[in-house]
């Protein structure tokens, strides 16, 4: 309860101050110029002068298209809005191993659980997890 | 996030260094920030305000709530102790999240106070998985080297 009245309250505080994505690209004329951060957002498609982005259920122009961008790839961008809604790339950074780190991440997560579950099994009548009898681990 | 691989094996192998018992706890702490959080992430992907709800997971009050929950699954002789293991391991999960280079602001430190967040980065999160190899492989020495000397000591009369 006290998490999710802690993300209530961000939500409520924080969304009343930030330009968000939708706000600036629902009306670019009144943001332009404004420099918005993308995180992770996945390339659709690569033209010479420029390239489409998927980014928070919006499909965008961004251009110049920076080099070794490919389709499906992530980037990561600051882009500045311009007044007819695409996004000029003033800084880029493509997450090329973006995969192979979720990949290498699921090992340690199966590596983890396995090294718990050895250990302590959930007893659901306490709801507690107790510790497995010794020789048995 | 850097991998939940060099998340957990630098903090591991120091940690077993010093013979720390209950080492699947720490390990659980070094990964919690992560497994908490990434997967609302993933499903509420194209739900623009889910950050509202996955960001504050990477934020120090939260994460120590969070450990006092966990820290409830366990019983009374272990509480204490596995709370504080939660939470060493969270917030080196935290220190290593916090280095790291994003063009969004996705790390609250003073979250519920201020969204004041850390400033640009070292690295960004793909780096670390060029310093696995070395990690890695002084890991696997480590342990080598470890299973010889208990060896050597068992074979001696």
């Amino acid at each position: 309860m006290v998490i999710l009245a802690l993300c209530l309250y961000s939500y409520f505080n924080g969304a009343q101050k930030v330009r968000t994505f939708e706000r600036m690209i629902g009306n670019p004329q009144a943001y332009a110029g404004t420099i918005f951060p993308f995180s992770y957002a996945r390339v659709i498609e690569v033209q010479e002068n420029g390239l489409f982005v998927y980014y928070s259920r919006q499909q965008v122009k961004a251009f110049p298209t920076p080099q070794g961008t490919e389709v499906s790839c992530k980037i990561s961008f600051l882009g500045e809005l311009q007044s007819d809604g695409t996004f000029r790339i003033a800084e880029y950074h493509i997450h090329r191993d973006h995969t192979l780190k979720i990949f290498v991440s699921l090992i340690a997560l199966i590596f983890v659980f396995t090294l718990f579950l050895r250990r302590f099994k959930f007893d659901p009548h306490r709801f507690l997890f107790q510790e497995r009898p010794r020789g048995h681990a | 996030m850097p991998d939940l691989l060099t998340h957990s094996l630098l903090p591991y192998f120091l940690f077993r260094l010093q013979k720390l018992r209950d080492v699947e706890i720490l390990l659980l702490g070094l990964i919690l920030p992560d497994i908490l959080s990434r997967p609302f992430s993933y499903i509420l992907y194209k739900l623009p305000s889910a950050a509202y709800f996955t960001h504050p997971m990477h934020s120090p009050i939260v994460v120590l709530l969070y450990c006092l929950l966990l820290s409830f699954l366990f019983s009374d002789r272990h509480r204490k102790r596995f709370f504080f293991l939660l939470v060493v391991g969270s917030m080196f999960h935290l220190a290593l999240d916090y280095l790291q280079i994003n063009y969004d602001s996705a790390y609250f430190p003073f979250f519920p106070f201020s969204s004041w967040h850390s400033p640009k980065g070292l690295f960004w999160p793909e780096d670390s998985l060029a310093l696995l190899p070395p990690f890695a492989g002084i890991f696997l020495i480590a342990s080598i080297v470890r299973l010889l000397i208990k060896r050597r000591g068992k074979t001696k009369p």
